[in-house]
C-alpha cells in the first residue's frame, strides 16, 4: 500500500492543491484513496466541497476524546479524506505537546491500512513538527513541492529542513521534487527552473506544473481541476503526475514479483 | 448439427442443394434446412428456395450483426450508398445488389463470425491462388537457403585465384547467352523460366537477390537489343529504314541508361553520421553561405536564423548572407543579428560568381552552402563534420534536399506524402549509389565543402549553368573524395508551379549537357572508371527527352504511314520486348524500394521530355548559349487553372496518337488480314502512350495554392495561455513562418476571434512562449497568426520547429515498398484524370455533353456494391 507524503519546501507553494487534485485523479482512475490531512491550516477539505464553517476533523475529535477516524468524510465524487479540523492556537499547542507521542501516526495509519491497493496521501506542512517528522519517516515516498523562485532555491540549500534531510539518507532517498507554479511569461521562472533541474536532476519528477488561473478558480469553486476545467493545462499536468506515481508503484510491484 | 450429419439423415442431395452450397454459408444452409423442415414438412421441394434462403440469411445477418447497434442504424451502415432520408424506387435495387454482394462475395465482411468459414466461391478462389503461388514460394525457400549458404561461405580470395580466366569464361557464357537465337517456342520457355525465377527471387531482400534480378534483366534486355540489331532492322524502303534506325537509336540509348543505372545504384553505401572525436576547441571553423538573388526576404531571414542556431562553437561559426539583389532590408537585418552580409556590384556568373566573391571575403576552413529557402536543422554540422576528420582527402559532403511543401506533381496529382516524389529517387537511392563509387556530387545546397580543395579548382565552376555538378567533377578530377549522408538535415520549399518546375529542369538539363560537351567526364584526367560512368549516367540521363518523344510517337509510324519499323512477326516482338520491359521494371522496383514507385518515372519523364529535348541538343552543339535562371519558389496560385501553354506539346502528341489509333482501327477492319496482330500491338502501344500523356496533362491542372507560407503538418503538445492567465492543453497541427494551427480536444473552449493569446512550446528541457492572435475559429480548430515577434522569439520558434534535429526524420516512414500492380492502377487513374481535365477545358458546347455522359456514368456507379469500411457495426 503506497503511503505518500506531500510537503511544500515552504508554505504557499500549492501542496494541498496538488494533493487534492492527484487524489481526485487517482480516484478517477479507479484507485482507492484516503487523504489524511496533517496540516493545521485545514485547507485541503475545501477542495472537496466541505462546508466552510464545519469545524470537524481528527484533531478536534482527539481533543474531545471522540473516535478520531469518525471525522473522515467521503466527497460526492468518492474520495475519502480526513480533515484536520479547526483548532485554536492553544488547542494546537496541546495537540503538539501532549497528544502526538512516539508511534502516534503509525498506529493511526495501521487502522487506515485495510487493503494492499489503498493509496494513503498525507498532507504535511512545510515546518518540521513532531507529526511531520513521523509522517515523513513513515511514508514510502515524500514529494516535496518547489516553486521556481529564489527563496525556494535558498530553502533547498540553506534551511533547517534541508539540513534535516541531509542528515538522513533514508529521507533523501525517498524524496522527490516537483516544480509548481511556473509562470510561462516569466523569463526568471524558466531560468530558475533550469537551475533547479540541474541541482536535483535525478530526483525531479518529469512533470512541469504551470501557474494556471484555472487552478486558482477551482479552489474558489471548492472543486478539483478534473471536474472544474477538464481541458485546462493543469488537468493534463496533474494526470501526468498521477500516471507517474502509479507507474512508480507498478514498477515496485513488478520488481518484487521478480 | 454439422453439415455431414444432416446429409446422412436426409440422404437426399440434389443438385439444387449443391448449388446453394456454392454461394451460401454452410452454417446458414443447415439452419435453413432445419427451419424448412419444421415449417414446410409436406413440401420437400419448396419453390423459391434461393429467395427463401436469401431472406433467411438476411434476417440472420440483420439480427446477429447489428444487435449492439440500433437496428436501423446498423442496417444503414450495411448499405452506405443509399440515403435513407430520401428513398427512391431505384434504391431498392441498390439495397438488393449490396446485400447480395455482402452475402455471396464479401461474406467475411457481412458476418464476422464466419470469417473462417467462407462459401464455396470464395474458397475456390483462395484455393486457386494458393495453388498458383506454391511453386513460387517453394522456389523462394530454395533460393533463400542457397543464398544463405553463399553468404556464409568464406569469400577470401586465395593466392592463385586468376580473375582473368573466370572473366573470360563468364564473358564467353554471356556472349552465348545473348546471341544464341531461339525459335518462338524456345523463347517462350526461356522467357517463362526467367520470369518465374525473378518472381520467386524478388521476395527475398538482400544484396545477392538484387544482383540476380539485375543480371536477369540485363540478359533479357541485351538479348532484345541484339535481336533487334541483327534481325529486325527493316531495309525494304528508305522510309522504313529511316524510322527503323531512329527507333533503334532510341532503344540503344535506353539500354545504355539502364546499364549505367544498374551500375550506379548497385550498392548504395548508406553512410551513417560520424561523431567528431576531438574536443570542441579543436573543431575547425565553418562559414555558412546563404546565396540569394530575388527571393522573399522572409525566407532568407528564416534560413539565416536557423543557420545561426546550428550546434557549433559560436566563435567558429560564421553565417553570411550573399545578397546579389543588394537589398537594404536584408543588410539591416544582417547587421541587427550580427550576420555577415556580402553583396557585389556586378552579378556576373550568377550563383557561382556570388559564392566565389564571398570566398574572397571570408576565411573559414569549411564552407557550407544553403539555398536561401533551405532551412538547416541544428545537427547539420554534427552529422557531417566527423567524416572530414576521418577521411583527410574528403572535400565535399552532400545531404538530401528535402521539401516540406508539395512539388507541382504532388500538389496537382494529390500524391503529397502518399507517393514518393521525383526527388526521392535521386536523394534516396542514386546519390547513395554514387557514394559507393566515390562519385556523390554537389547539388548546390545543403552541402559542405572544404575550402582549400575548392580554391584549388578555382572556386565554384562558372562555365555552365549547373555550377554544382561541375564543381564536384573538378574536385573529383583533382583526386579528392566526396560523401553523401542520407539524413535529412535541411528542408525547403518546392517550386510552386509546373512551369517553374519545368524551367528548373530545363536549366539542369542544359547545364549537364554543357558539362558533357566542354568537360566530358568520360575523358580527361583524374577520374577512375566508375566515377566516369556515374557522371556519364547523370548527364546522359538528361538527354532522354528525344528518345522519350520517339517512343511516344513510334507506333504512329506504322499506324499512319504504314512503315514497318520493327521487321519481325508480332508474336516475336511481344516475346522479346515485353520480358525486357517487365524485368527491368522488376529489377528497378526492387532497387528503388520505397523511393520511386513503378511507372511513375514514365510520367515524370514524359512531362519533361519535350522541354528538355531542345535545350540539351542546343547545349550539346553550342554550349556557351543561354544564361542562369533563378528558380522561383513560394508563390501563390489563387485560382485553379489549366496550364494550357505548358501542356500544348502533349495535346499535340495526344491528338497524333488518337489519329493513329483511328487509322489502326481502320486498318484492322479494312486492312490486310495478316497484319491484324501487328495493328493490335501498335494500338496497344499507342494506348499506353495515351495513358502516360494523360498523366502529363493532369499535372498541368494547377490546383489552388493560397498560402504564401506553406504550413507544415506536425502533431505536438502545446499549452495555450489566455490573457486572463488560464492555460489550456492543445495540440499544434501545423506551423509556418506566419502562424500556426491548434486543435483542442473539445470545441467551445471560449476563445474569440482576434483574441490575443500565447502559445507555449517546449524543446527539450526548455519552454518558449509566443504571442499569437486568433485569425479563425472552426469548431475545435483555431488558426493563429504571430503577433509581432521579436528576433529572439522568431529564432526560438525556428529552434522549436524547423531546425529541431528530428524535424524531418520520420517523413519517409509512411511510404511502403513499391507494389508494381498498385502503381499501375494509380497511373491509369492519373492518366484518365488527364482526359477529364482536357474535356473540362474544351468550349462549353462540347463540355455540356460530357457532363451528361459523366452524370450517366455516375448514376450507374451508384448501383455498384460498396465495401464497408466502418468496423463499428461489429463492435
Amino acid at each position: 500500500m503506497p503511503i505518500i507524503c506531500f510537503q511544500g519546501i515552504q508554505s504557499g507553494v500549492g501542496t494541498s492543491t496538488i494533493l487534492a487534485n492527484v487524489a481526485r485523479d487517482l480516484q478517477i482512475l479507479n484507485q482507492d484513496v484516503v487523504i489524511f490531512d496533517l496540516n493545521p491550516n485545514n485547507l485541503l477539505r475545501l477542495h472537496f466541497n466541505m462546508e466552510w464553517r464545519n469545524p470537524s476533523g481528527w484533531a478536534r475529535a482527539e481533543l474531545k476524546k471522540q473516535i478520531w477516524h469518525e471525522a473522515g468524510y467521503i466527497c460526492e465524487k468518492g474520495v475519502n479524506f480526513i480533515p484536520y479540523g479547526s483548532v485554536t492556537y492553544d488547542e494546537q499547542q496541546i495537540i503538539e505537546r501532549t497528544l502526538i507521542h512516539k508511534g502516534w501516526l503509525s498506529s493511526k495509519l495501521d487502522l487506515l491500512n485495510t487493503s494492499d491497493k489503498k493509496w494513503i496521501l498525507l498532507n504535511v506542512e512545510s515546518r518540521l513538527s513532531n507529526v511531520n517528522i513521523q509522517a515523513m519517516s513513515y511514508a514510502d515516498k515524500i514529494i516535496r513541492v518547489l516553486e521556481p523562485n529564489t527563496t525556494c532555491l535558498a530553502q533547498l540549500y540553506e534551511s533547517i529542513q534541508s539540513n534535516y534531510f541531509n542528515d538522513h539518507d533514508e529521507l533523501n532517498n525517498k524524496s522527490f521534487y516537483l516544480i509548481n507554479k511556473i509562470m510561462p511569461l516569466s523569463e526568471l521562472d524558466s531560468e530558475l527552473s533550469l537551475v533547479l533541474k540541474s541541482c536535483i536532476s535525478n530526483k525531479l519528477i518529469p512533470v512541469k506544473l504551470h501557474f494556471d488561473e484555472n487552478t486558482k478558480e477551482c479552489l474558489a469553486q471548492k472543486n478539483t481541476i478534473q471536474y472544474y476545467a477538464p481541458n485546462s493545462a493543469a488537468a493534463k499536468e496533474i494526470r501526468t503526475l498521477t500516471s507517474w506515481l502509479i507507474l512508480q508503484y507498478d514498477k515496485l510491484v513488478s520488481h518484487e514479483r521478480v | 448439427m454439422k453439415g455431414s450429419d444432416f446429409f446422412k439423415k436426409n440422404q437426399i442431395i440434389n443438385m439444387h442443394h449443391l448449388f446453394l452450397m456454392m454461394y451460401f454459408q454452410p452454417v446458414i444452409i443447415n439452419k435453413w434446412f432445419e427451419f424448412r423442415r419444421n415449417f414446410f414438412i409436406n413440401k420437400p421441394h419448396f419453390s423459391g428456395e434461393s429467395f427463401g434462403l436469401l431472406f433467411f440469411f438476411f434476417l440472420h445477418l440483420y439480427f446477429n450483426e447489428v444487435k449492439n447497434e440500433q437496428i436501423t442504424k446498423g442496417f444503414k451502415k450495411l448499405v452506405p450508398q443509399v440515403n435513407f432520408e430520401k428513398l427512391y424506387f431505384s434504391d431498392f435495387i441498390r439495397i438488393t445488389i449490396q446485400l447480395l454482394w455482402l452475402i455471396i462475395i464479401k461474406t467475411d465482411v457481412a458476418h464476422i463470425n464466419y470469417k473462417a468459414k467462407k462459401n464455396l466461391i470464395t474458397n475456390t478462389f483462395i484455393f486457386l491462388s494458393k495453388l498458383l503461388s506454391i511453386p513460387f514460394s517453394y522456389t523462394t525457400t530454395i533460393f533463400k537457403k542457397i543464398l544463405n549458404n553463399i553468404e556464409d561461405t568464406d569469400v577470401s580470395v586465395n593466392a592463385d585465384f586468376k580473375p582473368n580466366i573466370y572473366l573470360l569464361i563468364i564473358s564467353l557464357l554471356a556472349i552465348i547467352c545473348l546471341t544464341i537465337p531461339f525459335n518462338i517456342s524456345a523463347q517462350l520457355i526461356f522467357v517463362f523460366i526467367m520470369w518465374f525465377l525473378a518472381i520467386s527471387i524478388r521476395k527475398i531482400r538482400g544484396y545477392l537477390p538484387k544482383l540476380i534480378l539485375v543480371v536477369l534483366s540485363l540478359t533479357l534486355s541485351s538479348r532484345y537489343l541484339f535481336w533487334r540489331l541483327t534481325s529486325t532492322i527493316n531495309t525494304d524502303s528508305t522510309v522504313d529504314t529511316f524510322f527503323s534506325i531512329i527507333l533503334i537509336c532510341a532503344e540503344t540509348y535506353t539500354w545504355i541508361i539502364l546499364l549505367l543505372g544498374y551500375f550506379q545504384i548497385a550498392g548504395p553505401l548508406q553512410r551513417k553520421a560520424h561523431i567528431i572525436s576531438e574536443t570542441p576547441n579543436l573543431w575547425p571553423s565553418v562559414d555558412i553561405f546563404i546565396p540569394t538573388y530575388n527571393e522573399g526576404i522572409e525566407i532568407v531571414k528564416t534560413t539565416a536564423m536557423a543557420a545561426l542556431n546550428i550546434d557549433w562553437p559560436k566563435d567558429k561559426l560564421n553565417v553570411y548572407i550573399l545578397d546579389d539583389g543588394n537589398r537594404n532590408a536584408l543588410h539591416k537585418f544582417a547587421s541587427d543579428l550580427n550576420i555577415g552580409y556580402i553583396s557585389r556590384t556586378d552579378n556576373i556568373h550568377a550563383k557561382a560568381g556570388n559564392i566565389n566573391n564571398a570566398l574572397t571575403k571570408s576565411n573559414g576552413e569549411y564552407v557550407a552552402i544553403f539555398d536561401c529557402d533551405h532551412i538547416p536543422v541544428r545537427s547539420f554540422l554534427q552529422t557531417t563534420m566527423g567524416w572530414f576528420e576521418k577521411d583527410k582527402k574528403l572535400a565535399l559532403i552532400q545531404t538530401p534536399h528535402h521539401f516540406y511543401s508539395p512539388d507541382p506533381f504532388e500538389r496537382n496529382l494529390n500524391t503529397f506524402k502518399k507517393t514518393p516524389n521525383e526527388n526521392n529517387l535521386f536523394y534516396g537511392v542514386v546519390q547513395d549509389g554514387n557514394d559507393l563509387w566515390n562519385a556523390a556530387f554537389f547539388c548546390g545546397s545543403c552541402a559542405i565543402l572544404k575550402r582549400s580543395p575548392l580554391l584549388e579548382v578555382g572556386g565554384i565552376a562558372y562555365e555552365t549553368v549547373t555550377e554544382d555538378a561541375h564543381t564536384a567533377l573538378k574536385i573529383h578530377r583533382k583526386g579528392y573524395t566526396s560523401a553523401y549522408i542520407n539524413i535529412i538535415q535541411a528542408s525547403g520549399q518546392a517550386t510552386e508551379s509546373l512551369s517553374a518546375h519545368i524551367g528548373q529542369r530545363i536549366r539542369w538539363s542544359r547545364g549537364m549537357a554543357q558539362i558533357f560537351r566542354i568537360d566530358n567526364p568520360l575523358f580527361g584526367e583524374g577520374l577512375n572508371l566508375s566515377q566516369r560512368l556515374c557522371y556519364a549516367n547523370a548527364m546522359l540521363h538528361f538527354f532522354g527527352g528525344i528518345p522519350r518523344l520517339i517512343f511516344l510517337i513510334a507506333p504512329l509510324a506504322y499506324l499512319i504511314i504504314h512503315a514497318f519499323i520493327i521487321h519481325a512477326p508480332p508474336a516475336e516482338i511481344v516475346l522479346y520486348a515485353i520480358p525486357a520491359i517487365v524485368h527491368s521494371n522488376l529489377a528497378n522496383s526492387y532497387m528503388h524500394g520505397k523511393h520511386r514507385y513503378s511507372f511513375w518515372s514514365e510520367i515524370y519523364e514524359a512531362v519533361l521530355a519535350w522541354y528538355i529535348a531542345i535545350p540539351t541538343t542546343i547545349a550539346l552543339f553550342k554550349p556557351k548559349l543561354g544564361s542562369f535562371n533563378v528558380t522561383s519558389k513560394g508563390g501563390l496560385i489563387n485560382d485553379e487553372f489549366f496550364d494550357l501553354t505548358v501542356s500544348k506539346p502533349y495535346i499535340v502528341l495526344i491528338i497524333l496518337n488518337i489519329i493513329g489509333i483511328s487509322f489502326g482501327i481502320y486498318r484492322m477492319i479494312w486492312g490486310p488480314n495478316d497484319e491484324v496482330y501487328t495493328v493490335i500491338l501498335n494500338i496497344l502501344w499507342a494506348l499506353y502512350n495515351l495513358l502516360v500523356l494523360g498523366g502529363a496533362i493532369s499535372v498541368a491542372q494547377e490546383t489552388k495554392q493560397t498560402r504564401l507560407h506553406h504550413r507544415i503538418e506536425v502533431n505536438t503538445d502545446v499549452i495555450i495561455r489566455k490573457k486572463s492567465g488560464h492555460l489550456f492543453q492543445a495540440k499544434m497541427n501545423n506551423y509556418s513562418n506566419s502562424g500556426l494551427g491548434i486543435e483542442f480536444e473539445r470545441s467551445n473552449i471560449g476563445f474569440d476571434k482576434n483574441e490575443h493569446i500565447h502559445v507555449i512550446l517546449s524543446r527539450g528541457q526548455r519552454e518558449f512562449i509566443f504571442p499569437i492572435q486568433i485569425a479563425n475559429i472552426n469548431g475545435k480548430y483555431i488558426g493563429g497568426v504571430f503577433d509581432h515577434l521579436t528576433y529572439k522569439q522568431i529564432s526560438d520558434f525556428i529552434k522549436c520547429n524547423y531546425s529541431r534535429s528530428d524535424a524531418w526524420i520520420t517523413w519517409e516512414d509512411n511510404f511502403s515498398i513499391d507494389k508494381p500492380l498498385n502503381s499501375f492502377v494509380e497511373i491509369i487513374n492519373v492518366g484518365l484524370k488527364g482526359y477529364i481535365v482536357l474535356a473540362r477545358s474544351l468550349p462549353k458546347k462540347f463540355t455540356k455533353h460530357f457532363y451528361k455522359v459523366n452524370k450517366c456514368i455516375r448514376t450507374i456507379k451508384t448501383f455498384f456494391p460498396k465495401n464497408i469500411h466502418d468496423d463499428s457495426i461489429w463492435q
